[in-house]
């Protein structure tokens, strides 16, 4: 009696287990978006993966940018690490990729080309290092300026194609008593996106490369103290105490009509439908005399890594799989706004006309430059953003900034 | 062991694991850290000796921290002792009736609450474009003064120190309110024969009694200032640059935002090095009261 | 009552206008978050100080789902681990000491005591970067347990001294007369001391309280997990999430703050004069 009841239920079970091709699995995810719209698109998706693999289940925890780079570090620190989490490309990535902490991807490539090939390569470039593919992009973004069309219609005002233009234009606005450009650099990331951009136009290729490196980084080139003295220059437009504003504070007074500019992402167009009037954006101007790249956008692919101690690396691949689909990656630019490196996911149906300029502009801006705070080694990027607080603050002089950027570069350099 | 032994320590045999484990375990372990360079998430830490400590010794930002815990010391001292010994002073005046308890224990409310509700809301009262502080200033005449209070390296760790004490003082007012009812009436009784007035009482029968707890007052919100951490963290993250950095911020950033985990450890020295003192200070304070 | 208490006395009128000046100063941030977590954020960002034209009532059900009640429960689950245990354990501590005291292997008992001394000297920040190392070692990280152990552990020194401090009063004759009645030691504890100490004991519940409820450094580092989060770090989160929902934020800040005020305004007593020995001692 006992053993009939109990083979029985050995059969049962074999057939229970027979139904989902993965026995419970429970995949940790941590990513960056505690917000609106991103969550819920994100919970969306992962209802959706758990419907077409049942077995699998997946828990996610999300922070906010900063709060992000903290997190992530006390949690790839710990025993039990997310399985699958955000990453932004560049030396943010290669921190945590030498540290042997993120899985090589290239298996992962290799086995299904044709997945493979739906994403734009010169995306996943951004997170190789030595060769070896560490994350997979999941959004494409740039950063441009974003001007309110009717404010510069009223003045006569077009896109500026040169620094110098950029001022003038500031000049009009601010004699027709407008902000020309809002700026909140509370969070300190917000300064980092100017001065990448500042540095790449002015100082020269070969230069940034060098010091981007954390291995032979010095910053000693006069182009640097150049560079901020143009953001100064720039910063004159800009509105009172930027250092007391969180970039969406910016944001929100763009959309209030409180400012004529904002430096902002192309992700971040999904937060402008609620503007009230029509807006267009330009990749940041030439500088005149400047050594650097003049024409290049700023703006790196961000995506996903795959703990390299995963317990279900098949399982995390294969959600990985469904992230980064052209299904899920036009439903993402549609829902979210941000743009997705699936090819064919952006398209008249799923993008806005806007979405399909900024589209363009990434596909075409060729080799683009990555955000500077992921760029650095976060020691330097935290003495860079803290030092140009100070100068917005009138603390600092450029070149005082940049005696502490050396020093936390030499630091850096010394400690390899 | 005699049986009394044996009792006495297995009574205090959670005690002591749990405190040797959690409280004097790290404070070794930090020492032993803080001569060594690794970050959150690297598997393996590398011997660095002094090297830490040297740059502690020549770190700018050290300098500052140093400089904001002293103003922040400085002034909590001030608005909390001085002015919460005052307050205690006016609440145990007779003639407040039942509104004397009342008042206790209404400005005893911000201690209770969480400091992350309280910096919220001061955030909000400090907003440049909307915040209640700039409002209430134009509405004054004062435009002129309207300032990002968090947001300029002048004013930040002011407005940071200020929120610190709408939060404190009640606590240190409710110490003397319980001071002040050990005095003895009679001594009030006889200052009130010889004329003196409510000052003069105060100056000469109250600040003298309530000596001990004067002392205790100043030792809690100093070693409070060394080791604060909450409301600079959420106000402004120690910014704008290093502006209102105190010494916990700093430690904060340097192990989970610079992956400088032995320098962090090297920081959390000098705060245990800083609260000993003033702890031992207390002592001595102790031994010659008494 | 009392503005004819003033004019009888004008003297005493600035000492009212300063007590007057206070009470506004305290009152106000609790008025400004009741007022603005029942408007929209449009309202807040027009006109925060005014009172709200319509009553937003649905802000507090969304704080409510978008997070809050799970960092409540989370809160209620540390901070009442943390007062058992601490409770507990001191209890034990407090006894063997004193009846060592009692029987003359004091030189012992000071052991102990010592070590609540120096426990008391150690601030908690001190310790962060190896509690770290250690939560992660033991696999406590992104456990309530990573924050109910040191949490305990650094109330537990202050604690036993309070609840010893009692102990040493409960007369040693009734102590004897259990023994007698065939008590052993832990039934003398149960039957005698504690019921003769409650009053310090809920004292000390409501420091534990006071700073579990409150402890932020610790809370934000050692748990990872949204679902993990106590309120104080969980508000961090919580404010990130909602920075475009002011008045869902202000009302998760109400929820937050109220189960503590409440608990003050009913166990005041314990909460005063808990403090209040607190420091002495301390």
């Amino acid at each position: 009696m006992t053993t009939r009841i109990k083979s029985l239920s050995f059969a049962a079970l074999a057939a229970v287990m027979a139904v989902p091709a993965y026995a419970d699995v429970e995949l940790q995810m941590f990513h960056r978006w505690p917000n609106a719209p991103f969550k819920p698109y994100i919970d969306s998706v992962i209802a959706d993966f758990e419907a077409a693999n049942p077995g699998i289940r997946i828990v996610t925890d999300q922070v906010l940018n900063d709060a992000y780079k903290d997190k992530i570090r006390v949690v790839l620190g710990s025993a039990n690490t997310p399985d699958v989490f955000f990453a932004w490309s560049g030396e943010w990535a290669f921190n945590i990729a030498r540290a042997g902490r993120s899985m090589d991807l290239g298996p992962l490539l290799e086995a299904n080309p044709e997945w493979a090939q739906n994403i734009v390569a010169e995306q996943i470039e951004p997170f190789t290092m030595d060769g070896t593919v560490y994350g997979l992009p999941w959004q494409m973004d740039g950063k441009a300026i974003f001007y309110n069309k009717r404010i510069f219609e009223e003045l006569g005002l077009t896109e500026p194609q040169t620094f110098g233009e950029l001022m003038q234009v500031c000049g009009t606005l601010q004699n027709a008593g407008h902000t020309p450009i809002l700026f909140g650099s509370r969070a300190p990331w917000a300064i980092s996106h100017y001065i990448g951009t500042f540095n790449e136009r002015i100082v020269a290729p070969e230069v940034l490369a060098a010091d981007y490196n954390r291995a032979t980084g010095e910053f000693t080139h006069p182009g640097y103290v150049e560079a901020l003295e143009k953001f100064a220059e720039l910063a004159t437009c800009m509105n009172r105490s930027p250092n007391g504003i969180d970039h969406e504070s910016t944001r929100n007074n763009f959309i209030a009509e409180r400012g004529a500019m904002a430096y902002l992402q192309y992700a971040e167009m999904g937060f402008l439908t609620a503007a009230e009037f029509p807006y267009g954006f330009f990749i940041f101007p030439e500088i005149e005399g400047g050594k650097g790249r003049q024409t290049t956008l700023q703006g790196a692919p961000q995506g996903w890594m795959i703990s390299a101690d995963t317990k279900h690396p098949e399982e995390a691949a294969k959600f990985l799989e469904f992230l980064i689909s052209p299904e899920m990656g036009a439903r993402l630019t549609a829902e979210t706004g941000i743009i997705s490196p699936v090819k064919g996911a952006v398209t008249a149906e799923s993008a806005t006309p806007e979405q399909l300029v900024a589209f363009e502009q990434i596909m075409n801006a060729g080799d683009p430059y990555i955000w500077l705070d992921t760029a650095l080694d976060s020691a330097v990027a935290d003495a860079y953003m803290r030092g140009v607080q100070l100068l917005l603050d009138g603390r600092m002089t450029p070149e005082e900034v940049m005696m502490d950027v050396q020093a936390a570069a030499d630091r850096v350099r010394g400690s390899l | 062991m005699s049986r009394r032994a044996l009792d006495l320590t297995i009574y205090s045999l959670p005690f002591l694991l749990v405190v040797g484990v959690f409280v004097f375990y790290p404070l070794i372990a930090n020492f032993y850290y803080s001569f060594q360079a690794f970050s959150a998430f690297s598997p393996t830490m590398r011997p660095v000796g002094l090297e830490n400590y040297a740059r502690l010794m020549n770190d700018p930002v050290i300098r500052i921290a140093f400089v904001n815990v002293g103003l922040y010391a400085a002034l909590s001292v001030l608005c909390q002792v001085a002015f919460g010994l005052v307050l205690a002073a006016i609440l145990s005046q007779a003639f407040l009736g039942r509104w004397a308890r009342f008042l206790q224990a209404f400005f005893f409310l911000p201690v209770v609450m969480s400091i992350t509700v309280i910096a919220f809301v001061f955030t909000f009262f400090y907003d440049p474009m909307t915040g209640l502080i700039n409002e209430l200033l134009a509405a004054v005449g004062l435009g002129a003064w309207q300032r990002a209070w968090l947001g300029e390296s002048a004013t930040a760790i002011y407005a940071v120190i200020a929120v610190s004490q709408w939060q404190s003082i009640g606590y240190v007012m409710m110490l003397f309110v319980v001071a002040i009812q050990g005095i003895p009436r009679d001594l009030y009784e006889a200052a009130e024969l010889d004329g003196a007035g409510p000052v003069a009482q105060f100056f000469y029968i109250t600040v003298p009694q309530v000596r001990e707890m004067l002392i205790v007052a100043t030792v809690i919100t100093v070693t409070g200032s060394i080791t604060v951490f909450s409301e600079p963290h959420i106000l402004t993250g120690g910014g704008p640059g290093n502006s209102s950095t105190v010494l916990a911020t700093y430690m904060y950033r340097s192990a989970f935002f610079r992956d400088e985990m032995g320098y962090a450890a090297a920081i959390a020295s000098v705060i245990f090095v800083a609260t000993m003192m003033v702890s031992l200070l207390q002592l001595r304070l102790f031994g010659k009261a008494k | 009552m009392i503005p004819a208490a003033i004019l009888r006395h004008p003297g005493r009128l600035p000492v009212i206008t300063l007590l007057a000046l206070h009470t506004v100063i305290v009152a106000y941030p609790l008025f400004w978050m009741v007022s603005n977590s029942l408007k929209t954020t449009q309202e807040i960002y027009a006109a925060s100080w005014s009172l709200p034209t319509r009553w937003v009532f649905e802000n507090y059900a969304e704080a409510w789902v978008r997070g809050i009640s799970g960092y409540f429960m989370n809160s209620v689950i540390v901070t009442g681990s943390t007062i058992a245990l601490t409770l507990a354990i001191s209890a034990l501590a407090a006894f063997g000491m004193v009846r060592a005291e009692a029987s003359g292997i004091g030189r012992a008992a000071n052991v102990v005591f010592l070590a609540c001394i120096a426990g008391m000297l150690v601030a908690p920040q001190v310790a962060l970067v190896p509690l770290y190392k250690m939560m992660q070692t033991l696999g406590l990280h992104n456990s309530h347990l990573a924050l109910i152990l040191p949490y305990t552990a650094y109330r537990l020194p202050i604690t036993i001294l309070l609840v010893r401090a009692v102990f040493l009063a409960v007369p040693r004759d009734l102590d004897d007369c259990a023994n007698i009645d065939g008590c052993n030691s832990f039934q003398v504890l149960w039957h005698v001391y504690l019921p003769m100490s409650r009053s310090i004991l809920l004292t000390c519940a409501v420091l534990t309280a006071y700073y579990a409820w409150n402890e932020f450094l610790f809370a934000i580092i050692f748990i990872d997990s949204d679902r993990l989060k106590t309120i104080p770090a969980g508000l961090m989160n919580f404010r990130d999430a909602l920075m475009t929902d002011w008045g869902v934020l202000v009302a998760g800040l109400v929820i937050a703050a109220a189960p503590i005020i409440l608990l003050f305004i009913v166990a005041q007593r314990y909460f005063l004069s808990g403090f209040a020995t607190g420091a002495v001692k301390g």
